[in-house]
């Protein structure tokens, strides 16, 4: 590897919430653009506190990871499959990691995990600057876009599989497990990846149905 | 005109070709056994009329072939991983580019005078250093595979045009 990695990815590990201030968001729809610039800071205070780990490293060990997938599935569609499953398993586990250090405040509605994953979780896990656009007009569905991606960054899709891979739908399972832990249960997909050569990530996730807590019936109370 | 010909190649392990490149690109494309103003000795790469004609780029296609195995010997007297001139033919001459594993070889035919080979080294380096993210390190890419990333070729193109123009 020639030069310094540029760019650098949290590992999922550290030390806990430190004290430092910051900022609590205005929930107002008037402070919208102000609660967008309050969470990335948050998510670059979260990005900064964490452990971080080499970014080429990250890229080539999920690169031998779908590849080993590619050989080991017939079909792209399976590869896709799998790769949402890990990551889904990835999600559940990871979003206590993202309750404890991110500080991020809590959700009042599905539509507001939007800005929280965007703004807060992609820059804190993967270092990029995520966007919330098209939400659906009754908030049970919004599209993340981010332009650069660490995860795919030496990669370029053969031809046969441009049309079917989504060479990193690992994040998709992620957003699907972290979401389903606190009470939504949700459907994320790819709509456009940059390796296919659209003009920009965009994922899409849409709202299945709010999940009930309840106490287990076999419990004795 | 042929001093500013070149031929790249990318050679794997098991002397394989990975990749390959014409330069300037029309060449690729040209025929020049039946260009009507391909008369000359020189321009026929210095073949008599009466002999047989090999097109251009079969010839550079061969010294790029016969400097391989002068390769394989200069590998165990040097430690150099830039090698000029390691075979001369005619007007002919491959300058060569070894890869750290030394089993990928880069061959750039090219004109023998000192002008021609000018920028050898710099075009070599400068290739190494896009092949090792778009290729080393593409997931997709198997070590004795033919390379087809675009943007590989989409790059090595410009850098041919860059160093290699004059």
């Amino acid at each position: 590897m020639s030069e310094a990695p540029r760019e650098r990815l949290q590992a999922s590990q550290t030390e806990r919430n430190s004290s430092e201030k910051v900022p609590r968001p205005v929930a107002t729809s008037a402070g919208a653009a102000a609660n967008a610039a309050a969470l990335s800071k948050i998510g670059e205070q979260a990005f900064q506190r964490g452990e971080l780990v080499n970014s080429e490293l990250a890229a080539l060990t999920y690169g031998a990871l779908v590849r080993q997938l590619v050989l080991d599935y017939a079909h792209p569609q399976q590869v896709n499959e799998q790769l949402d499953r890990i990551g889904y398993n990835i999600g559940l586990r990871l979003v206590d990691d993202f309750l404890a250090r991110s500080a991020a405040p809590p959700c009042r509605s599905f539509a507001a995990s939007a800005e929280i994953i965007a703004r807060v979780a992609f820059r804190m896990y993967l270092g990029v600057n995520a966007k919330v656009a098209h939400i659906a007009s009754d908030g049970s569905e919004y599209s993340i876009l981010f332009d650069s991606n660490p995860l795919a960054e030496f990669a370029e899709l053969p031809e046969p599989m441009k049309g079917s891979l989504w060479y990193s739908n690992v994040i998709c399972g992620v957003i699907r497990g972290a979401l389903e832990m606190v009470q939504y249960s949700v459907q994320a997909r790819f709509e456009r990846d940059i390796l296919r050569g659209d003009d920009c990530n965009e994922i899409r996730v849409s709202l299945v149905r709010e999940l009930e807590e309840r106490v287990p019936t076999d419990n004795e109370i | 005109m042929i001093e500013r010909l070149y031929y790249f190649v990318i050679v794997g392990p098991n002397d394989r070709v990975l990749y390959d490149l014409f330069y300037p690109a029309s060449l690729s494309e040209l025929d020049w056994r039946t260009s009507s103003d391909a008369s000359s000795p020189t321009e026929r790469g210095g073949f008599e009329s009466h002999h047989f004609v090999p097109s251009i780029q079969a010839v550079l296609q061969f010294v790029a072939y016969s400097a391989l195995d002068h390769i394989d010997e200069k590998l165990w007297i040097t430690s150099a991983r830039s090698l000029k001139h390691v075979f001369r033919f005619r007007e002919w001459s491959a300058s060569v580019h070894l890869t750290p594993n030394a089993s990928t070889r880069f061959v750039l035919v090219h004109g023998s005078s000192e002008d021609a080979a000018r920028n050898v080294r710099a075009f070599m380096n400068a290739v190494y250093e896009v092949y090792v993210p778009c290729v080393l390190c593409n997931p997709f890419q198997d070590a004795e595979a033919p390379i087809q990333s675009q943007r590989f070729h989409e790059v090595a193109k410009n850098l041919a045009k860059r160093y290699l123009s004059g």
